[in-house]
């Protein structure tokens, strides 16, 4: 924390010959030779160890050494000192970048800030700041920083155009097109040709922000309209300027300027779903379904070569000869081409009109009839593979089979056959033989990255991690690592990433019961009459991969989160590198992007697995721990001698381990398994630093995982918290919602007396459980009660609600596993088996 | 869910970043599309699955057959959106070319091979080069492609009308060569409408006056 005010360093008077050494030493860090630096550094802090402006600038050139660990001594070593005598301006500017460089950004604009306060005269610190503040989202503060160093510099246009996105995302909607205003009128007639695009994407920003702050006020929205004709000589983007218009038009009631300006788009561009949509609402014959079977049979006739105008009637018109006629056309036409997303293209027609269904099942089933497989053969196998898909989803898996085993029969040389096949294997529960077909289909075009990728998911959702490993390394650089796995963290493949983690837990899960399983036996049993050395290798290497797969698992999860870290802070350059490149327009919508990035699929995918691992380290008792290690290590010691050959025998293996797992560089990571990861002392802790901080304060309401929230703060006992989440989760997913049940139930009996959470947060829960309809608060304490019935009749089954109860309700683990089984009756047989193997 | 093209824009690069390691051995990190989307932001173009109806928001349970692996899928931009190809392309900004014409380059190109046979990358190709010429003012582009990719090879040379200036030896990490294409742009040529009919086809174009409420 950098003192308040500057108290007057004693180290810049009066030590004239010091101060000129430490200003060659600023030189030569400036030009980068580090060593230099720091051998001058040292000289002024042989004399005055307490120096801090040496201090601080030694820690600076150490971290561009790389010398991260010496970096942070030094530069700690002067921040202490700076408390108690202060610090010159230089030196609050060197820790401001110091701080900068280690991503610590709130710091690095405390001492830009205190640096300005102690006097520096160098107006740069206010870009840098600006820049700082945007990042960490200090909107207001980025605006006073840009406009100080606009009203230095007046004469660049990133000044300009950055003072008025500062002025935009601060809602100064008028201030910020003055400020672009102004500019104009400055270069009025002397711009040069290289100059001419950052200007048109500086008026067509003008224009973004005159059409957001007109809302739906017409006036004012006529304004923008005229302003838009005026400048749209001088604008490039003339799809931009169409799509304004279309918008402008429609808002305004404009119907025929609004479809004829959504017209020209959609001759832009035939195969954008939206203008259609667009167009209808212009006309407005949204619900009007013999008006829009005319307008999209014309379209159709401007564009043969597009899909919307052909497919949209299949949304909308009623009538069932029609509509056959209709699907038929559109199916048909594309299987004779051969076109393999044929299904795919209709598939979300089943979803939302379940009639197509059956449709599809008649006419694409009487095409196949009539189909010679040996005339028209492309005809022929791309039907079987539409067929195959069509049972597929019906969950008709024999049919599914027949039909593509036709099609790989006829045609034993096309690739998305056996991707098919491996697919419905897979759905079927077989999914090591799912990994041989896919493995057939790489065999057919070694040089496809795509079906190496669809081998290696299979090989992995069937915890082959090995083979899988070994396969995806054929398209990676893998320079001097034993495999890909470093170069996929290199390259960001969170695909990869991710499925291993999953995969790897899995096989922890595995593992894990073996080992219980076979340390039971022998606990009761002995070793009986069997080899006692290799049972005991057995179970040393049971404990072993049970060790390293959880942790290499939480290491995986772990990688995600700093990959999307990384992205967060990658905006990072874009903020003053937009302002120079003149584009405003993209860079506010990188802002609004980049708020939003732990709230990615993958982030989300990520962390809910590695919750998954944290909470079941936080719940493991710790008698039951010591009870597993004191049993282990008990057997081990009544075989000493045994057990360390075993020992030297596994050992040997493990460097080999080490190469084939590594991630990153050794230098970067000495944890390579993870290990540390998973006997930390605060596994929540670690949990909130590591992934759920950011996404917690970072994700906007709607999307956030209540759920999850619940989950977390059941464990840091903020029962007040769990109810927060529950309430929240019941107003966007309706209080009948699964969750919403499995919640207030667990929340209402975490009150009872015998749970341990504290008397206050309990009172506070319990009072809310009372608020919410229909939950029989009274029965809390009565033991008999049935809290699985009660569930069922008030609550909407969905599985994961189930198996959360499952899980925290542990008096009536039967009945909710019997609701389970029920649940899962009629999904796929993998996912029977998923729950089965992992969940139960 | 029939394909939608439409211009990329921030949103779409983690997805863009995954399709490309699915397809393609030569491979980005994500700032280098963050680079390509800020610095030309109207000039790459994406093809995605959409759902015409509204999104279905009971994506999360298993009956469907779809579970929470499809919604948690890298494929995917929103519920019901997947991106199934891209454009990224960029303009030359070498400091050492600098006395040559604006000129644009494709970086990367690539669609799933499930959705292949749909003419997906020549359109989102004609978008790019439309968007290059119009907004960037590209007089001409270029682009490199594997000497063994044939199908890429036909849709430069003789759909697009690429021509090839010389070949590249060694040009990627793994040793193969690679063709040096270009295509000189022209505005009027470029214009998506010119290849919305099929050939030979009457053409017919949209005059965006007549009643198109009329059978």
């Amino acid at each position: 924390m950098p003192p308040r005010k500057f108290l007057g360093s004693k180290n810049l008077t009066g030590r004239a010959k010091e101060h000129s050494q430490f200003l060659e030493a600023l030189k030569l860090y400036e030009s980068r030779q580090y060593k230099k630096s720091v051998k001058a550094l040292d000289a002024i802090l042989k004399k005055d160890s307490l120096n801090v402006d040496a201090l601080a600038l030694k820690g600076l050139n150490l971290l561009s050494l790389g010398e991260k660990k010496d970096a942070e001594t030094y530069v700690k070593n002067a921040t202490s000192k700076i408390q108690h005598i202060g610090a010159s301006a230089v030196c609050c500017h060197v820790l401001g970048i110091y701080m900068r460089s280690t991503q610590n950004y709130s710091d690095a604009i405390k001492w830009f800030q205190t640096s300005l306060d102690n006097g520096s005269a160098n107006q740069q610190i206010y870009r840098d700041l600006a820049t700082l503040q945007i990042q960490i989202g200090d909107f207001k503060g980025a605006l006073a920083s840009r406009k100080t160093y606009w009203e230095s510099f007046l004469g660049y246009r990133a000044n300009w155009t950055g003072l008025a996105v500062a002025q935009d995302i601060n809602g100064e909607y008028q201030q910020a097109i003055g400020t672009l205003s102004q500019f104009e009128k400055l270069v009025e007639g002397k711009l040069s040709e290289p100059e001419l695009y950052e200007h048109n994407e500086c008026l067509i920003y003008k224009n973004d922000i005159m059409f957001r702050a007109a809302g739906n006020n017409k006036d004012k929205l006529r304004n923008v309209l005229n302003h838009l004709n005026e400048v749209e000589k001088d604008i490039f983007d003339k799809y931009g300027v169409l799509d304004r218009k279309a918008t402008i038009y429609h808002k305004l009631g404009d119907s025929k300027m609004a479809s004829k300006h959504i017209r020209m788009l959609i001759q832009r561009n035939p195969d954008d779903f939206q203008f259609y949509k667009r167009l209808e609402e212009a006309i407005g014959i949204q619900n009007d379904n013999e008006k829009k079977e005319v307008l999209y049979g014309n379209l159709q006739k401007l564009y043969p070569r597009s899909d919307p105008p052909k497919f949209i009637p299949l949304t909308f018109i009623d009538d069932r000869s029609k509509l056959e006629a209709k699907f038929a056309d559109y199916v048909i036409a594309q299987l004779n081409r051969g076109v393999p997303a044929t299904f795919s293209n209709i598939k979300c027609l089943y979803k939302n009109r379940s009639e197509f269904i059956s449709i599809s099942d008649k006419v694409i089933n009487e095409f196949f009839q009539q189909v010679d497989p040996y005339k028209n053969p492309i005809s022929y196998v791309w039907t079987c593979y539409y067929l195959a898909q069509h049972y597929l989803y019906l969950k008709d898996f024999s049919n599914a089979q027949s039909f593509i085993d036709k099609a790989i029969e006829s045609t034993p040389t096309l690739v998305e056959f056996y991707i098919l096949k491996g697919r419905i294997l897979k759905a079927m529960g077989k999914l090591e033989e799912a990994t041989e077909w896919l493995e057939e289909g790489r065999k057919l075009d070694l040089q496809d990255r795509f079906i190496n990728t669809k081998t290696v998911k299979h090989l992995l959702r069937a915890n082959n991690v090995d083979k899988a490993v070994e396969t995806v390394s054929l398209f990676t650089k893998n320079d001097d690592s034993v495999n890909g796995v470093r170069d996929l963290h290199l390259v960001e493949a969170s695909w990869f990433i991710v499925e291993q983690a999953e995969a790897y837990y899995r096989l922890y899960l595995d593992s894990n019961k073996k080992l219980h399983e076979k340390l039971s036996a022998v606990k009761s049993h002995g070793f009986g009459e069997e080899d006692v050395e290799s049972q005991l290798k057995d179970l040393k290497q049971l404990e072993w991969s049970t060790k390293k797969y959880l942790g290499l698992s939480l290491k995986r999860f772990q990688a995600i989160a700093k990959m999307y870290r990384q992205f967060e802070d990658d905006q990072l350059d874009f903020h003053s590198y937009c302002m120079r490149k003149g584009t405003p327009g993209a860079y506010l919508e990188m802002l609004t992007w980049g708020r939003k990035i732990y709230e990615n699929p993958m982030y989300v995918r990520a962390m809910k697995g590695a919750s998954k691992i944290f909470f079941q380290l936080f719940d493991e008792p710790t008698e039951s721990k010591k009870a597993f290690e004191e049993a282990f290590s008990g057997i081990m010691k009544e075989n000493t001698k045994k057990s360390k050959k075993v020992n030297s025998q596994l050992s040997k293996h493990r460097e080999e381990e080490r190469k084939a797992c590594m991630a990153s560089s050794e230098s970067e990571d000495k944890d390579v398994f993870g290990l540390d990861l998973i006997s930390s002392e605060n596994p929540l802790e670690v949990f909130w630093n590591e992934f759920y901080k950011n996404y917690s304060t970072k994700s906007s309401e709607e999307v956030r995982d209540y759920v999850l929230e619940f989950e977390y703060q059941y464990r840091t006992g903020k029962l007040a918290l769990c109810l927060a989440a529950l309430n929240k989760y019941a107003k966007y997913h309706g209080e009948h919602s699964g969750f919403t049940g499995a919640m207030a139930i667990t929340l209402l009996l975490a009150t009872r007396d015998s749970e341990p959470f504290e008397a206050i947060a309990q009172k506070v829960a319990f009072r809310g459980c009372e608020s919410i309809k229909g939950l029989p608060t009274a029965e809390r304490d009565n033991q008999e009660f049935d809290w699985s019935s009660f569930f069922t009749e008030h609550y909407q089954q969905d599985l994961p609600a189930l198996l959360f109860l499952y899980k925290h309700d542990a008096r009536q683990k039967d009945a909710y596993k019997t609701l389970v089984l029920n649940q899962i009756s009629t999904a796929r047989p993998q996912h029977q088996m998923q729950v089965l193997q992992y969940q139960l | 869910m029939p394909v939608t093209i439409r211009r990329a824009t921030i949103d779409d690069i983690i997805c863009m970043q995954n399709a490309n390691l699915h397809n393609l051995p030569e491979n980005y990190m994500l700032k280098y599309y963050m680079y390509h989307i800020l610095s030309w932001p109207e000039g790459s173009f994406v093809a995605t699955t959409t759902d015409v109806d509204e999104p279905q928001m009971d994506q999360l349970s298993l009956e469907d057959g779809k579970g929470q692996e499809t919604k948690l899928d890298p494929n995917y931009l929103a519920p019901g959106e997947k991106l199934v190809g891209y454009v990224l392309t960029k303009m030359n900004d070498d400091p050492d070319q600098q006395d040559q014409a604006p000129n644009g380059h494709v970086t990367s190109l690539s669609v799933m091979r499930t959705y292949r046979r749909m003419g997906i990358a020549e359109k989102l190709m004609r978008q790019a080069l439309f968007a290059l010429n119009e907004v960037y003012g590209a007089q001409f582009v270029s682009l490199h492609v594997r000497q063994s990719n044939r199908a890429a090879l036909h849709l430069y040379a003789d759909t697009l009308e690429f021509e090839v200036l010389s070949v590249e030896k060694s040009y990627y990490q793994d040793g193969e060569d690679a063709y040096a294409m270009k295509k000189i742009l022209k505005l009027d040529e470029l214009h998506p409408k010119n290849f919305a009919n099929r050939k030979m086809a009457e053409k017919l174009e949209d005059d965006f006056e007549s009643d198109l409420l009329v059978a």
